[in-house]
């Protein structure tokens, strides 16, 4: 075992000892007691809601969703939380909690500990966060269309949240891997159940495809897990190995992850997949569970294996910058909102891609900056295509115009989502984009300027698309009798639009906790960039002498 | 004969003393429950005697001479392997409750007699020292599942799934005695013990022991040894069904973990070669099936796949210095392995025989197609969301003891540096997620056009009900903390 001295010593000593920091003979107060079991508890809010929705009788369903929503709320005040007490000057992971799980046999008397290892950081907190909020956001826009089989519908959502995340939490990658695939089934089950006319089709599309790209990296697990005799992710990251399987192990990685992205060219799975879901499964996925790929290329990805990351990195980029204009034109293209909205999420993440494998500072703090962006104004998006939808059962943009004179309300909250998504000043997805370029043009000129197509290319769609559904002539006789957004639309909506706001207005405040964060995984990949460099010099070097044999 | 051992005899000996026990407590009365409670007990008499000194140390010297040595023994993993096919026949017991229509002589007790003989064998199988042992712990399983089998005698498809199953099977047999007899003539013993390695010595030997796989492979249902599996599959009374998925596969894998250690380090690829096939031929199989039952079997053919994949791990890995380790290993992987499986095969064909129970005079066929099952969340949303669980399971998708099944396996496969073999294997699985996803759908995805449909459905008799709860109950703890099993392993 080759420990590089330096940076990680700390994060290895609070892995080992996580609870140091407190003496044994200090009674705790209560505050510490909830930081200590605070990520545990996230984990387990949801799963006792799932519980007690589940055993309470399915006849009568309104005890069941003000269950399902008091867990939803609990858990969303306990995410930010944890946003609030997050401390922003400790890069490694916080109020860790760990107990061994079992032990992966290895040799008589002697295995690979498997631990239930939770921890949060500067490249989690954000997300840990968002998830939390979109919880309530969720189950209020069900309200308005799951009908039937609502107990169901109830116990998936919440087992969803809990999946999720554990995905942000896990430190441990057979922990990650389990979360990982967990979340998948209840999403199965929301698009197949509650979804449109081609769930089925759309549903297991999904699944396979996302299962495809999982097995390949349970794999390269598993190739980890014996060649380093550890699964435990803040070790593995601090491991130096040779450039060789780490290229192979992060192919698997980057594949799994890619699909969830999803990159181009791994996106076709998507639009379907949003088309069919119900609004609730379209917030969920494109909220939370599609960062879930781009989370995990930041600290498994990149934090694992460095060198390869470095060495793949153009390509990366470059693939995530097509796919930003690709995913533009794909929404350009489009007549179905909802699509429209799925497709610029194509685009919307291939630009945190760019962000992350830019590799540099302003790339990655952007790139997470962006990720809670999407999720607020795609979310909200998607939010609002399903109260049109509620109300009229159409989704063409050719079936409204003019709403505008009918539905203030809704037409001054879709300008915002809208502004918010091609990245206005003064709302969130200005300071988030800014950094992505900024990374992106730091990194290669070329590569920043395609990714700069994708703001001018996303002010086009969107706001044509705004114009033609809100503006203009009535010219259905329906769109005249359009109700405005409702009161628990409305508690939706807030919850949404006050990060919008606040993060543009103050992005300083969510940039601050991923500083240090960021700061130590640069720091690593700087020299990552430098040895690859010197292998590369080395390697042309003796191409140069075997060219000139004397 | 000392009393140690006829103790180490019992788990084998009391069931198969239960059986006759039945047949004479049937003559004697018309009462079917005298039957079915002499079952249980003997059933839970052996299992008990697992504890009470049937163990033996695996690092015991042999002694020659005395048969309850030489010839058989229940080392710790045997036992482990013994205890579960006793709960399996358990299970199946529990299922065939009532299982039959009237005019078929509801659950005869015969049906129980035979029944009992399959742990006996299992157990035979997983104490073997012997090849004799082996071979007729074998025939004791195999013989009462051929009849089995064709315990529905009016229909055709049991006749015909029994028929083929008896043919294979004692073309399988026959495979087994002459590659034994080869062996013999090589080696001039029949012990296992002395034989090992004789595969790599010469090519007698080399072609003995092949001939031993062929026969082997048949009774796990391996490619291309497995196109019985969907007919007799089918054609069995669904809680005989569970039995051949469970049991019979502990059985199988009892029986190739003993013959292992004769085969050279060389076969490694091509068992990983055979195991790739057989999950390509269980999971494009099962793809294309539109019944049910058919498409488990094929199911519990990808199964067989993966469990071959653990052996040729054990094989690659046993001229390396991580032999012993890796033999280790992939026992405890095929045990959890089986234990998991087990489980679920046993609680899927529960759910389904307790969904084909039909009331007295009633002969139709149902709950045979998919299209038969779909909705059927709406109006059985327990037995509905309990299959979904075990086909979840079987495919692999964690938090089920599935997972971790399929984990321990290639764990290994990728420890023993069969990494090509592996991806080939997970990628299959894939395709095997296709299926139970198709038959999820149908159950709880599809709408359902006429929900009549499922008034007449059985109901649920306790004691099925309490086997496949039971059943989820195990899956579903072994999900969440496999070191309850992997713990008592590594002791």
């Amino acid at each position: 075992m080759t420990l590089n001295t330096g940076i990680f010593d700390a994060a290895i000593l609070n892995a080992v000892m996580p609870n140091t920091m407190i003496p044994a003979t200090v009674a705790l107060g209560s505050a510490d007691l909830l930081k200590e079991y605070l990520l545990p508890l996230l984990l387990t809010v949801p799963a006792v809601g799932a519980l007690l929705v589940g055993l309470m009788p399915g006849r009568n369903t309104k005890p069941l969703w003000t269950i399902a929503l008091l867990a939803s709320v609990v858990e969303a005040v306990l995410c930010i939380f944890a946003f609030c007490q997050f401390d922003s000057g400790n890069p490694n992971s916080q109020w860790t909690y760990l107990k061994p799980w079992f032990t992966l046999p290895l040799a008589a008397g002697a295995g690979i500990p498997v631990k239930f290892h939770l921890g949060v950081d500067g490249l989690s907190i954000l997300m840990v966060a968002l998830s939390g909020l979109l919880g309530p956001v969720i189950l209020l826009s069900a309200r308005g269309h799951i009908h039937e089989r609502e107990k169901e519908f109830l116990i998936w959502a919440q087992v969803m949240q809990a999946g999720m995340l554990g995905v942000f939490l896990a430190l441990d990658l057979v922990l990650f891997y389990v979360f990982w695939e967990v979340s998948l089934i209840p999403l199965y089950f929301l698009i197949g159940i509650w979804g449109g006319p081609r769930r089925i089709y759309a549903t297991v599309k999904f699944f396979l495809y996302t299962l495809g790209g999982s097995l390949l990296m349970l794999v390269a697990l598993l190739y980890l897990a014996y060649t380093q005799r550890t699964v435990d992710v803040q070790t593995l990251s601090t491991r130096e190995l040779a450039l060789q399987p780490q290229l192979l192990a992060f192919g698997a990685f980057a594949l799994a992850f890619a699909i969830k992205v999803p990159m181009f060219p791994f996106h076709t799975w998507l639009p379907d997949a949003h088309v069919e879901a119900p609004t609730s499964g379209s917030i969920v996925l494109a909220g939370v569970l599609l960062k879930m790929g781009t989370y995990g290329f930041l600290r498994l990805g990149v934090g694992m294996f460095p060198e390869a990351a470095v060495t793949c990195a153009p390509w990366l980029a470059g693939l995530a910058a097509a796919g930003v204009v690709y995913g533009s034109f794909l929404a350009f293209a489009q007549n179905d909102i909802k699509k429209l909205v799925a497709c610029s999420s194509v685009a919307h993440m291939g630009t945190v891609m760019v962000g992350i494998f830019a590799l540099n500072g302003a790339g990655i703090r952007g790139g997470l900056l962006q990720m809670v962006n999407h999720g607020l104004s795609t979310g909200l998006l998607f939010l609002l295509v399903g109260v049109v939808y509620e109300r009229r059962h159409v989704r063409e943009i050719s079936e409204f115009g003019g709403i505008a004179r009918t539905v203030p309300m809704f037409t001054m909250v879709l300008l915002v989502a809208t502004f918010s998504s091609i990245g206005l000043p003064g709302l969130n997805g200005f300071p988030g984009e800014l950094l992505c370029l900024k990374g992106a043009f730091d990194f290669h000129t070329a590569i920043g300027a395609v990714a700069a197509l994708g703001t001018v290319l996303g002010a086009v769609y969107m706001l044509s698309m705004a114009r033609r559904v809100l503006y203009g002539p009535v010219t259905r006789r329906d769109n005249h009798g359009l109700t405005d957004l409702v009161g628990r639309e409305w508690i939706a909506i807030t919850l949404l639009i006050i990060p919008i706001v606040w993060i543009g207005v103050q992005p300083a405040r969510f940039l601050e906790p991923t500083e240090k964060s960021v700061d130590l995984l640069v720091t690593r990949l700087e020299r990552a960039k430098k040895s690859v460099a010197a292998a590369q010099a080395q390697d042309g070097a003796r191409v140069a002498t075997l060219e000139v044999p004397r | 004969m000392t009393t140690s051992d006829w103790m180490r005899l019992a788990p084998i000996g009391i069931p198969a003393v239960g059986s006759v026990l039945v047949i004479f407590a049937d003559a004697l009365t018309s009462k079917r429950t005298l039957s079915v409670l002499l079952g249980v007990l003997s059933l839970a008499a052996a299992f008990a005697s697992l504890f009470q000194g049937a163990v033996v140390s695996a690092a015991e010297p042999i002694a020659a001479g005395r048969f309850a040595a030489e010839l058989f023994g229940l080392d710790f993993s045997a036992a482990f392997l013994t205890g579960a096919a006793i709960l399996f026949a358990l299970g199946a017991l529990a299922l065939s409750r009532g299982y039959l229509a009237p005019e078929e002589d509801e659950f005869p007790s015969e049906m129980v007699s035979l029944l009992l003989l399959i742990p006996a064998g299992v157990g035979m199988v997983a104490g073997a020292r012997h090849f004799l042992m082996l071979f007729l712990g074998i025939e004791l399983l195999s013989i009462p599942l051929y009849i089995l089998v064709a315990m529905r005698r009016r229909r055709e498809a049991a006749v015909e799934g029994a028929l083929k199953y008896f043919l294979l099977g004692a073309f399988a047999a026959g495979f087994l005695l002459y590659g034994m007899s080869l062996l013999f003539a090589e080696g001039h013993t029949l012990r296992l013990d002395q034989l090992r390695g004789i595969g790599g010595q010469s090519t007698v030997g080399l072609v003995g022991v092949a001939l031993v796989l062929v026969g082997l492979l048949f009774k796990i249902s391996a490619a291309p040894f497995h196109f019985w599996t969907p007919d007799a599959y089918e054609g069995a009374a669904t809680p005989v069904t569970a039995l051949m998925a469970s049991a019979t596969k502990v059985a199988a894998v009892a029986a190739l973990l003993r013959v292992l250690p004769l085969l050279p380090a060389s076969s490694a690829p091509v068992l990983a070669a055979l195991a790739v096939l057989t999950m390509a031929a269980g999971n494009l199989g099962a793809l294309l099936q539109d019944r049910v039952k058919r498409m488990l079997a094929y199911s519990s053919v990808s199964h067989a796949g993966t469990l071959v994949l653990g052996f040729a791990a054990e094989r690659a890995a046993s001229s390396g210095p991580a032999a012993a380790d890796l033999s280790q290993a992939v026992w405890s992987a095929s045990s959890f392995y089986l234990a998991v499986y087990g489980a679920s095969a046993i609680g899927a064909f529960g759910v389904i025989a307790m969904l084909e129970r039909r009331t007295a005079g009633d002969s139709s066929e149902r709950f045979q197609l998919l299209s038969d099952f779909r909705g059927l969340v709406r109006r059985r949303p327990l037995l509905a969301w309990l299959l979904v669980f075990f086909l979840l399971s079987m495919g692999g998708i964690p938090p089920t003891g599935g997972f971790w099944a399929k984990y321990l396996v290639f764990a290994a496969t990728v420890r023993a540096d069969l990494i090509g073999w592996a991806i080939a294997g997970v990628l299959l699985s894939v395709v095997g997620a296709a299926y139970y996803l198709r038959l999820v759908g149908a159950l709880i995805l599809a709408p359902v056009e006429d929900e009549r449909r499922f008034d007449d459905a059985g109901t649920a008799p306790f004691a099925s009900l309490a086997t496949a709860l039971a059943a989820a109950a195990v899956v579903m703890v072994l999900g969440f903390a496999p070191s309850r099993l992997l713990d008592v392993f590594a002791l």
